[in-house]
C-alpha cells in the first residue's frame, strides 16, 4: 500500500516537473527568435528589436525602447516610450558608452497619458556602429533624455544589462552576417 | 486501485477546468507551451522601413490588460501607410498567455 502510494506521487510528481523543466529550458537558453522579427524588403532586411525595459529614473520612471534596422541604412531607428508625472518636451537623447557619449535628436511621435503619468513616446537615430559598441559595453551604462529646462539620467541594474546586452548583441551580430 | 482512478479524474478534471484560463487567439494551439508567429493582413502599399509592435496580456485568465490593436502598434513607430501585419500568439501552460501584433509600414 505505501509502495503504491509513493509510486503515484513520483508520477503526480512527474507530471508537474516535466512541464516545470520545458519552461524554465525555454527562459533560459539564449532564444533570440522571440525578440526580434525581420522582413525582406526591396532594399535589404528589415530588423525590428522587441521592446525593452530595465532603464529607469531615480523615481522609478520608466524608459521602454525598441530598435529596427534596415540593412542597406548606416542609421538604426529607437523609438522610445519614457513615463513621467512631469510635463516635459523632450528634444534629445543621448547613450553613455564608457567616456564615450553619442546623442541624437527626438523627435515627438505622440504624448498620452497612462494612468497618473504621461506617456512620452519619441523617436531617434543612431549610427549602427555607435549602437554596437553601446551594447558591448560590460559596465551598465546610463541614458540621458534632454528637455530645454535639463534632463533626465536613467540607469540600468547590472544583472539587467547583463541579460539584455548579452540578448541584443546576439541581434547585432546576426543582423551584421545578414548584410 | 480505486483511489488512483480517483487521482487521475480529480487531476483530468482540474486539467479541464484550467484549459479556459490564460488563453490566446492562435492559428495552432499548444497545452503546455506555444509560441506561433502567423499572418493577419497584407495591402497593396509597396514597402516597409519602419515597424511597431502592441500587446496585451492574460494571467491566469483572471486579468487580461493591453492593447494589442493595429492602430496602437501603427502608431507606436509613426507608421501611416501599412504594408503588413502579422501577429504572434504565446502561452505558457495556464498561466500567462500573451497576444503580439506587429505592424510594417512606412
Amino acid at each position: 500500500m505505501a509502495n503504491n502510494q509513493l509510486r503515484m506521487a513520483c508520477r503526480t510528481r512527474h507530471f508537474f516537473i516535466i512541464p516545470l523543466l520545458l519552461l524554465v529550458n525555454t527562459m533560459n537558453g539564449q532564444n533570440i527568435s522571440r525578440y526580434y522579427t525581420s522582413s525582406l524588403q526591396e532594399k535589404g532586411t528589415l530588423f525590428y528589436i522587441l521592446p525593452q525595459k530595465g532603464f529607469e529614473s531615480n523615481n522609478k520612471n520608466n524608459f521602454i525602447y525598441d530598435m529596427s534596422y534596415q540593412t542597406q541604412n548606416d542609421t538604426v531607428t529607437v523609438n522610445f516610450s519614457y513615463f513621467d508625472r512631469m510635463n516635459l518636451i523632450l528634444d534629445s537623447i543621448s547613450l553613455s558608452n564608457g567616456n564615450q557619449q553619442v546623442s541624437s535628436d527626438a523627435e515627438k511621435l505622440y504624448i498620452e497619458t497612462k494612468k497618473s503619468k504621461w506617456h512620452y513616446r519619441y523617436s531617434s537615430k543612431f549610427l549602427f556602429t555607435d549602437i554596437a559598441s553601446f551594447f558591448d559595453q560590460t559596465e551598465p551604462p546610463t541614458v540621458n533624455i534632454y528637455y530645454p529646462e535639463g534632463s533626465v539620467v536613467l540607469n540600468i541594474k547590472a544583472k539587467t544589462w547583463r541579460k539584455q546586452s548579452a540578448l541584443i548583441k546576439k541581434i547585432l551580430t546576426l543582423i551584421e552576417y545578414n548584410k | 486501485m480505486l483511489t488512483k482512478i480517483k487521482a487521475i479524474f480529480a487531476l483530468l478534471a482540474v486539467l479541464v477546468c484550467m484549459t479556459s484560463c490564460a488563453t490566446v487567439k492562435s492559428p495552432l494551439s499548444g497545452m503546455v507551451y506555444s509560441d506561433v508567429k502567423a499572418p493577419v493582413a497584407v495591402t497593396g502599399n509597396s514597402n516597409s522601413t519602419k515597424v511597431g509592435s502592441s500587446e496585451a496580456t492574460s494571467i491566469l485568465g483572471i486579468v487580461a490588460t493591453g492593447d494589442a490593436s493595429i492602430e496602437a502598434a501603427a502608431k507606436s513607430a509613426g507608421i501611416t501607410k501599412i504594408h503588413h501585419v502579422d501577429e504572434q500568439s504565446s502561452s505558457i501552460l495556464v498561466f500567462f498567455a500573451k497576444y503580439k501584433v506587429f505592424v510594417y509600414g512606412e
